[in-house]
């Protein structure tokens, strides 16, 4: 199976069960640039000054002891100088870091620098850098005005595998499709990608064309032979636009999912002509900005005028992409116009692409402490992607596959109910008060002293009140209740607390 | 060389001419001597090759002791020798769990059956399972004989086989069933090898408990016997000291040197079910229990520590106690006997045991049984009927058989009912396929909303142009099928058979219904049964 390879160099190994990234321990320094060939030495020695390698210190929260961090690791990838002095790199160099520095090709001097903003949902970041010197002689690259085409010649400028001077490799555009990000492992935009090499270390580091940057180099395939992508064009400038006002608000989403309308007999039912296009709405995400606006069976007709193919394609700039790619290139708050048909009857639907936030779409969690609370010794902490990536797939145990089935059909099956959270006894520290209490790990509290649980929040209240003496808690799928006494609990709490050094026994955003 | 295993036939056959006619003098003579020469006797009893080159001193005396009768019968019509245990040869297809239409290609299995009476032979379920041929024969003979399968129990892991070939019933001799097995006591294990030579190994009854093995859908009162001899095969004989059939090996763990034995008391109990004109199964509770230890959790039950009793926490579908148990009740006796708070009751036989032996190995389907339990802190007694453990009537039935699953095939869609045997189909785990499916098994596989609830899937299209847009759908739930609710295949027979074909399938998770062109649906069905080669769109079979 091929997996996703993230390319910055870091220490710290994280596993998943469909992609793996790799965070991979600088030790192989580059013997020698590769010197630029004459016709393009001009550009590339002011690509040299304004391509930037990026140290970082990596600390992770540690999700199976919530309340503390992993031992900090050591990494780096790249990055380039854009304008207004900023940097733009990989979310993914700069995530969960405690220090960052920056430095030139051929500078012996490394800059702090902090992040200005960070765009998990499309693996991208600005850092800035305090010192003005360390901009002297710089120049910010420029981007290229479109995307570019198949086999046109590219180059990857970063510091692969470590290393202090500039790398330089070559390739062509092989493709241009959407791809998965792995950074936030649910998001998937637009990619380039090339046979240009691509290794860890190259992460931040542009792909350039004629001395114009088209996009940003990211990931790679582990198991294949030269495919790397980089993050192009469109998605670097959302990126842009979206933080010229202060803030990232990300990435708006309409939330549906379409289905082919090729059948003739589906083609009737939809009362559709028997030839032409349309993708019938077969999911509205409870969470889209059409959820409200759109209904199952709904037929999309065009979005902003184009038509949409049955299989959701559109013809956009020469290019077949999904329809959802002019919903990307939208900023949060603006609008877009479907054609739609329902029933047969053509209406024009304006979508405001403004949702809220969803916390079933299980997101990966950067540079923010998990939540929890513990009593008893029992840990409980709302389910999110990184608990499961520590959890791991381990699908035979059935209350791990419950969290997994979860993650992946809660929203469509109708299982969120009241939830803003699934809450998850992620782990038991072992104390007399709780010694029999293992079989509940890794199951889903569905009520506690007879109030159900929608959020972490809710367990911590209802924690509060003990039920006639005990604490009782039900989880989902089992009609055994968890039962503590909440007199023991109160004593065990302060020596659990002392024993394995807690500071906080509660942690809530 | 190549004619040593002729020579070994020939002898074995020798020998047992001699001591076939002997044998009742023998036993009139050997009635209490030494133990050595009583388990000899047995030896040749079940094999006639009786060890001769091995055991010249035993042989000796034999003989000695034979002489006075050998020359007044040797003038009489030779004997057949006669075996106790039998090779079993079994061919074996399996249905394609995806296209149910389909059988496996013929697989081929060996094993062991002990006789048991007249033509009659016991060997494990599990060896016969989804059997098209079961053929017998002596070990180290080239003649078989083909056999019926009788009775075959998944539950007690145990079948029944018949042969009607008159010779070969001849042939046979009868084991008798030890009536008791004993924790510490010594076995000999006996299988051949493939020039039909006896193999034999000590083996020591190193534990009774009640095990499940990964081929049965019960729990069920199993001997661990440790031995060296690495069985190869179902179904060989296991005896006690005494030369009784202490069991049938069931499985063979070679790296532990341990093998899972069947014990005679489950064997005699099949067989007296077997004989009865209809077969009743061994009852079952049809409720899953844990430990209840935690002191705790005892006094938030309304328990005292010095009462034992065990946690309720599923109750099967028209089971023993469906009705009368609820989950969170405490089981605290069955059948008089108490229950400890880790599931075991003192079993007057076996000493700790574990529960499902009281219910299952103790007493008949049928039976009343009194249990007395805890609700809500109140003590409560109850009478209950014991029933077959069956869970034909779960939401999910495991089909551990292989029954031939039921199944439709309709404008390239293949429909049917989703079970255990689908979901561990092609030797996955089941927690490797489609998690909404398998989450549906694994959370509540023995608890349908109402009585026939099946989960009926869309395993997957079978491409024709009728069908396309669909034909990436598979492992999809069935909701609805023409607007009306699915709960089991029954329902979509009768659908299709009203409505004169499928026109709208609504998925489960979909919001858009798969809509299907009925107007040529006979015409498309003949194509695609002839394009896949299905001999049957349906099974059953429509009515007439």
């Amino acid at each position: 199976m091929l997996a996703l390879c993230r390319m910055d160099c870091g220490t710290i190994p994280r596993m998943t069960n469909t992609i793996l990234r790799l965070r991979l321990a600088c030790v192989v320094a580059v013997i020698a640039m590769l010197l630029p060939r004459p016709a393009a030495a001009t550009s590339l020695d002011n690509l040299r000054r304004s391509v930037v390698k990026i140290y970082v210190t990596v600390q992770r929260y540690d999700y199976m002891q919530p309340w503390q961090a992993t031992p900090p690791g050591y990494g780096n990838g790249s990055g380039f100088i854009i304008e207004k002095k900023r940097i733009l790199t990989n979310a993914h160099v700069i995530s969960d870091t405690t220090f960052i520095e920056v430095q030139r090709d051929g500078d012996p001097r490394r800059f702090p620098a902090h992040v200005a903003f960070v765009a998990h949902d499309c693996d991208l970041a600005l850092l800035e850098v305090d010192d003005p010197a360390f901009f002297a002689d710089t120049r910010p690259i420029e981007f290229n005005a479109e995307l570019p085409s198949l086999n046109d010649e590219v180059i990857a400028l970063g510091f692969p595998m470590g290393g202090t001077r500039l790398s330089l490799t070559r390739g062509v555009v092989s493709r241009i499709d959407y791809n998965g990000y792995s950074h936030s492992e649910v998001d998937s935009h637009l990619v380039v990608q090339t046979d240009a090499a691509i290794n860890p270390g190259n992460s931040g580091g542009p792909v350039m064309l004629d001395g114009r940057v088209i996009g940003v180099a990211f990931q790679g395939v582990v198991g294949a032979q030269n495919i790397g992508y980089a993050i192009p064009l469109p998605v670097i400038h959302h990126m842009l636009r979206d933080v010229s006002d202060g803030q990232y608000h990300g990435y708006p989403e309409l939330g549906l999912r379409t289905c082919d309308t090729r059948n003739p007999a589906l083609r009737r039912a939809l009362h559709l002509a028997p030839t032409g296009g349309g993708a019938a709405v077969d999911d509205r995400d409870l969470f889209g900005a059409a959820r409200n606006l759109l209904q199952d069976g709904d037929v999309l007709l065009r979005v902003e005028g184009l038509e949409i193919a049955t299989d959701g394609s559109v013809v956009l700039d020469g290019n077949t992409v999904e329809f959802s790619e002019l919903v990307e290139r939208r900023q949060w708050g603006d609008q877009i116009h479907l054609d739609v048909s329902r029933s047969g009857t053509v209406q024009r639907i304006e979508i405001p692409l403004r949702n809220p936030e969803d916390p079933f779409c299980f997101r990966m969690r950067y540079d923010e402490a998990p939540e929890y609370h513990i009593i008893g010794g029992l840990v409980f902490m709302p389910m999110t992607r990184n608990l499961l990536g520590t959890i791991g797939a381990d699908l035979d145990n059935h209350a791990i596959h419950n969290l997994f089935f979860l993650s992946s059909f809660a929203k469509t099956d109708g299982l969120i109910h009241d939830r803003t959270q699934f809450v998850v006894l992620a782990n038991r520290l072992p104390h007399p008060v709780n010694t029999y209490d293992e079989g509940f790990r890794y199951q889903v509290v569905t009520k506690a002293n007879g109030r159900s649980i929608g959020a972490l929040r809710d367990l911590v209240d209802a924690l509060q009140q003990p039920t006639n003496g005990f604490h009782v808690i039900h989880f989902e799928g089992s009609e055994n209740p968890l039962v503590l006494d909440a007199a023991q609990v109160r004593e065990a709490d302060a020596q659990i607390r002392h024993r394995y050094e807690i500071p906080a026994m509660t942690h809530l955003r | 060389m190549l004619n040593r295993p002729n020579e070994s036939l020939r002898h074995r056959i020798t020998t047992t001419r001699w001591l076939s006619p002997i044998l009742p003098t023998l036993t009139l003579l050997l009635t209490t001597p030494h133990l050595m020469v009583r388990a000899r006797v047995t030896d040749l009893l079940i094999t006639g090759t009786a060890g001769t080159a091995a055991r010249p001193a035993v042989c000796l005396v034999l003989l000695l002791l034979a002489l006075p009768l050998f020359h007044a019968r040797a003038a009489e019509t030779p004997a057949t020798p006669r075996v106790q245990v039998v090779d079993i040869l079994v061919t074996c297809q399996s249905y394609d769990e995806h296209m149910p239409w389909r059988l496996s290609r013929p697989q081929f299995r060996q094993g062991y059956g002990v006789v048991v009476g007249e033509g009659r032979v016991l060997t494990t379920e599990e060896l016969v399972r989804q059997a098209t041929l079961v053929e017998l024969r002596q070990p180290g003979r080239a003649t078989k004989y083909p056999a019926q399968v009788r009775q075959a129990d998944p539950q007690l892991s145990a079948a029944l086989l018949e042969v009607s070939d008159a010779a070969f019933r001849r042939d046979l001799a009868p084991v008798t069933l030890a009536t008791n097995v004993v924790r510490g006591s010594q076995t000999r294990i006996v299988q051949y090898d493939d020039s039909g030579l006896r193999q034999e190994g000590a083996g020591r009854i190193v534990e009774i408990g009640v095990e499940s093995l990964p081929s049965a859908p019960a729990a069920v009162l199993t001997l661990r016997v440790l031995s060296d001899l690495r069985v190869q095969n179902h179904g060989a004989p296991v005896y006690s000291e005494d030369g009784q059939l202490a069991g049938i090996m069931m499985r063979y763990d070679a790296q532990h040197q341990t093998g899972f034995v069947l014990p005679a008391p489950v064997l005699a109990r099949f067989l007296q079910a077997a004989a009865a004109p209809v077969y009743v199964a061994p009852p079952g509770g049809g409720f899953s229990c844990i430990p209840l230890v935690d002191a705790i959790k005892r006094r938030y039950f309304g328990l005292t520590n010095e009462v034992g009793g065990v946690q309720i926490t599923d109750i099967l579908t028209n089971s023993t106690v469906c009705g009368v148990l609820q989950p969170n009740d405490v089981l605290l006796r069955w059948d008089g006997f108490a229950i400890d708070d880790q599931g075991y009751y003192a079993d007057p036989e076996y000493g700790r045991t574990r529960l499902s032996h009281a219910i299952e190995g103790r007493r008949s389907t049928g039976e009343p049984v009194p249990i007395e339990f805890m609700r809500n802190g109140e003590h409560r007694q109850a009478v209950v009927t014991l029933r077959p453990e069956s869970d034909a009537d779960a939401l999910i039935p495991e089909n551990t058989t292989g029954l031939p699953p039921d199944y439709l095939v309709e404008n390239g869609l293949v429909i049917r009912e989703l079970s255990g045997r689908y979901l561990h189909s092609g030797g996955r785990s089941v927690s490797s396929g489609n998690l909404r499916l398998s989450h549906i098994y694994l959370s509540r596989a023995g608890q349908p909303e109402q009585a026939g609830d099946r989960v009926v899937i869309l395993t997957g299209v079978l491409p024709d142009p009728v069908n396309v847009g669909y034909q990436e759908l598979h492992d999809e739930v069935i909701a609805e099928i023409n607007g009306e609710a699915v709960h089991n295949l029954r329902d979509v027979f009768h659908i299709l058979d009203c409505d004169h074909g499928i026109a709208r399938v609504a998925l489960l998770g979909h919001g858009v219904d798969v809509q299907l062109d009925t107007a040529q649906r006979a015409a498309v069905n003949a194509r695609i049964a002839k394009a896949y080669r299905i001999p049957e769109l349906r099974r059953p079979s429509a009515s007439p």
